[in-house]
């Protein structure tokens, strides 16, 4: 079995939890995993970067609590370069998040007996689908997906000014190079404390959702935050890969998110949004899990 | 050889009331000193690691040192268990932080210095009488009203105004057609609510002889004084920027004669630094690494001082 270093343990009504280290390579590589003693299914979390991370952060453990309570192992990890785990954030790419991730679920499958789900948020929906496809997982949950790297970075841009000018009180800004400029000169940019590295950029701007194809036979979730009605070009993606074989579902949430800012005035166990989102995945999650064990029979 | 490799981190699960707090403990792979640092988070977001890992990055630079380090969850954040209650500057989660200090001390830790950034500094100066082995205290952005985010803005623009700007605005027609609206109405409340507790405490002060701005806690004021009593190194580290609103809140108050008799003489255990940057939430990279830099040479310095003192 996997060893965990300066692990960490809890139960909790049946359901085992370990926090710990995972040796890989040189480093150190954090895992959270959520353990109910008989595992009906399971699901690894690949959870977006940077101030999108920190405001997902306790909605993904929510997430994790409440189906692990329902019988669902989960795993949270950090990757390489990020949070507790050890590592440069330089050196943080599409392909090292995925690596991470794919470890993550053969870790998983180990503990739990059970073939992963993925679910990934923001970015990380790019790492959760493209996991999901070369693990040949059951399904693949996405929250709030970009349709394309370059228009997520795009959006980071201009939240970037705006919290430029909030820093500075309204004041003009100064600073006005672009995110590209910084990365050509610096090689890295900022937004709001966090870093962006020109590895991690370059190897996620050219990326587009429909590049990634799921299993035929598998089941996708896709959550949409802040709208009643699905994007058109994310109706059209859902409806490609129900095309190709895979059976692709929508779920709508009114309630519009901040990703990069944390939400600072509401817990969020209250948030209509939080439990929308946890209620919304603990059901389709039940539902795939009950066409499998009814397939086995 | 990495700073990563020349230390070891261990999560843990630790108990403050009915919630388990989650924590990882840094020490060095040698020789660790008996003196701990726990570090507190500022925000009610996020998890052990901090905003771009600044919390991580201060226990591995403060664990080379030789320095044991504790990063911890508040109840109900990050990854511990529980529903956050009420988060307001003057309610700090003292029992967390107490059983953080109880936590490092299973590693044979006899002094505990504590790091906070804003409502982080404001549960560190809280926790402060009640930690017997206290030997630092680094505040960084450290909040000077009693309120809650949610009242903020309220607070600083009732602070703002005086007795003739409300009486003169009260009179204004359009602020008089406005109290037909119900949120405007409550909002005029809330203003005119501050604005008259901050009187009545400056009446009472000014019976009592003390001279610091009402809006300044009294609390902050009281826990400073201790802090000193007791001869505790203390750094007060703020940030540069028209954003940073507790240094500029600072800024108005260094002078007073309240405060001089806190902050002011040589020698004191309270020093002041500002840096060029802003700080406040730790959301600029060049200050993350100037307060990770200043934070790892004051404490093994306040340390030393300790020592020599002895």
């Amino acid at each position: 079995m996997t060893a965990i270093l300066g692990v960490a343990t809890r139960i909790h009504v049946g359901v085992h939890e370990e926090a710990g280290w995972v040796p890989r390579g040189e480093g150190r590589w954090f895992v959270y995993l959520h353990l109910p003693s008989d595992p009906v299914a399971s699901l690894v979390i690949c959870s977006p970067l940077a101030g999108e991370g920190d405001s997902n952060y306790r909605r993904e453990i929510l997430l994790a609590r409440t189906l692990a309570a329902r019988g669902v192992a989960v795993l949270r990890h950090h990757y390489l370069g990020t949070g507790n785990s050890d590592g440069s954030p330089s050196d943080l790419t599409f392909a090292s998040m995925l690596d991470d991730s794919l470890y993550a679920a053969e870790l998983l499958a180990e503990r739990s007996a059970r073939a992963p789900l993925l679910l990934g948020t923001r970015l990380a929906s790019y790492v959760a689908a493209e996991a999901a496809s070369r693990s040949g997982a059951p399904g693949v949950v996405l929250w709030h997906p970009p349709s394309s790297g370059a228009g997520y970075f795009r959006q980071v841009g201009r939240m970037r000014r705006v919290n430029k000018l909030a820093q500075q009180a309204g004041r003009s800004v100064e600073d006005t190079r672009s995110i590209e400029e910084e990365l050509a000169i610096d090689g890295r940019t900022e937004l709001a404390g966090y870093e962006i590295h020109a590895a991690l950029y370059d190897s996620i701007c050219d990326l587009r959702l429909a590049q990634f194809d799921l299993p035929s036979g598998s089941g996708a979730l896709i959550v949409e935050f802040g709208r009643t009605e699905p994007s058109p070009w994310l109706h059209d993606q859902a409806a490609a890969w129900d095309r190709s074989g895979a059976s692709c579902r929508l779920a709508m949430i009114p309630e519009r998110e901040i990703w990069w800012f944390a939400n600072d005035l509401d817990v969020e166990e209250n948030r209509q949004l939080t439990r929308q989102a946890v209620d919304i995945t603990e059901g389709w999650i039940a539902s795939v899990t009950a066409s499998d064990t009814e397939g086995v029979a | 050889m990495s700073c990563e490799a020349a230390v070891t981190e261990s999560a843990r699960f630790m108990t403050s009331g009915r919630q388990e707090l989650f924590a990882v403990v840094t020490r060095p792979s040698v020789e660790p000193r008996k003196v701990g640092v726990i570090i507190l988070s500022g925000g009610r977001y996020g998890q052990t690691a901090g905003r771009n890992r600044v919390s991580r990055r201060l226990a591995l630079g403060l664990a080379q040192q030789g320095f044991q380090v504790l990063r911890f969850d508040y109840g109900g954040i990050g990854d511990s268990t529980g529903v956050l209650g009420k988060f307001v500057l003057h309610k700090p989660f003292v029992d967390d932080l107490v059983a953080a200090v109880a936590e490092l001390e299973r590693f044979g830790v006899q002094e505990v210095a504590l790091m906070g950034d804003c409502f982080g500094a404001r549960t560190a100066l809280a926790a402060a009488p009640v930690i017997e082995s206290l030997s630092a205290l680094l505040l960084v952005s450290m909040p000077w009203r009693d309120i809650s985010h949610s009242d903020r803005k309220t607070h600083i623009a009732s602070s703002q105004l005086s007795v003739a700007d409300y009486v003169r605005r009260g009179l204004d027609v359009k602020v008089m057609r406005n109290l037909t609206d119900a949120p405007t109405r409550r909002a005029y409340r809330m203003l005119a609510t501050a604005r008259l507790g901050m009187l009545g405490r400056s009446l009472a002060d000014r019976v009592q002889g003390i001279e610091v701005e009402p809006w300044v806690s009294r609390r902050v004021v009281r826990q400073l004084e201790e802090v000193r009593r007791r001869g505790v190194p203390t750094l007060l580290l703020y940030g540069t920027g028209p954003a940073e609103e507790y240094s500029l809140d600072f800024e108005k108050i260094r002078t007073s004669a309240a405060m001089s008799a806190v902050l002011g003489r040589p020698g004191d255990p309270i020093e002041v630094r500002i840096l060029d940057q802003p700080v406040a939430g730790y959301r600029n990279l060049v200050s993350q690494d100037e307060v990770i830099a200043v934070a790892t040479t004051w404490l093994g310095d306040a340390v030393l001082r300790i020592r020599e003192a002895v």
